[in-house]
């Protein structure tokens, strides 16, 4: 994947009704991208990673040639999907589908931390794994139809 | 919920497409009801339990007013679905490719 194609898959995420915030993480546990504030982003860094690591050797203990592939835990008030990666973790944050709003509920910030000063520009996302910003079992169709009205808008 | 409520929901569960065996573990780990093997329910009882205390507390860390309510977790094999509540913990297995 190029960096083209990550930003258009970050953009398109992020747009995606009712994601309140991403966040991709290196196998060290530290934020290449975020669009979260920075704090949060820390905070969301160290204690998902945590909880991924633990989560994949819990799936590895049970069965040596089984692999976690994504998981989401559902709260109160918002979802979180993981997907760890051999290489990196993808966080999202949206919240329940039960109560989407058009406006995002919480406004993004214009820093999008892009790492270390000493980070390289390099693909971000490993090629040998698609990636998947939803749980495969979610199966969502979004429709898009343009029609002309039935009846005409204006009395002309 | 009586106790034929909670069995007409485990069988309704268990008949479920894709269901490949549940699993109520309590507070303490032990598994008071499963329709899989004793060594399997066993280890899943620990493990599942272990990684479902990290998830709760890692969520009362990031926000101490929220709660986890459910969360699944995706493996190659199969999907293993765990809803903790207060006294009791319901684990569900099931396979990944049934629509």
């Amino acid at each position: 994947m190029t960096q083209a194609e990550v930003d258009d898959t970050l953009k398109r995420i992020q747009e995606h009704k009712g994601v309140q915030g991403y966040l991709i993480i290196n196998s060290d546990g530290i934020p290449i991208r975020s669009n979260l504030d920075a704090s949060l982003t820390q905070q969301y860094a160290a204690l998902i990673k945590s909880l991924s690591d633990k989560a994949r050797s819990t799936i590895r203990e049970m069965d040596p040639s089984n692999e976690l592939l994504f998981f989401r835990m559902r709260t109160k008030k918002h979802e979180i999907l993981v997907a760890p990666d051999d290489e990196m973790s993808y966080v999202v944050k949206q919240p329940l589908y039960k109560r989407f709003s058009l406006d995002r509920q919480c406004p993004m910030t214009s820093s999008s931390y892009h790492g270390p000063p000493s980070f390289n520009y390099r693909p971000l996302v490993s090629s040998s794994k698609p990636f998947m910003p939803e749980s495969p079992t979610v199966k969502q169709n979004f429709y898009i139809t343009y029609s002309k009205p039935s009846t005409p808008v204006f009395n002309q | 919920m009586t106790q034929a409520e909670v069995d007409d929901t485990l069988k309704r569960i268990q008949e479920h497409k894709g269901v490949q065996g549940y699993l109520i573990i309590n507070n303490d780990g032990i598994p008071i009801r499963s329709n899989l093997d004793a060594s399997l329910t066993q280890q899943y009882a620990a493990l599942i339990k272990s990684l479902s205390d990290k998830a709760r507390s890692t969520i009362r860390e990031i926000d101490p007013s929220n709660e986890l309510v459910f969360f699944r977790m995706r493996t190659k094999k199969h999907e293993i679905l765990v809803a903790p509540e207060k006294e009791y913990t319901m684990i569900v297995l099931q396979a990944t490719d049934v629509q």
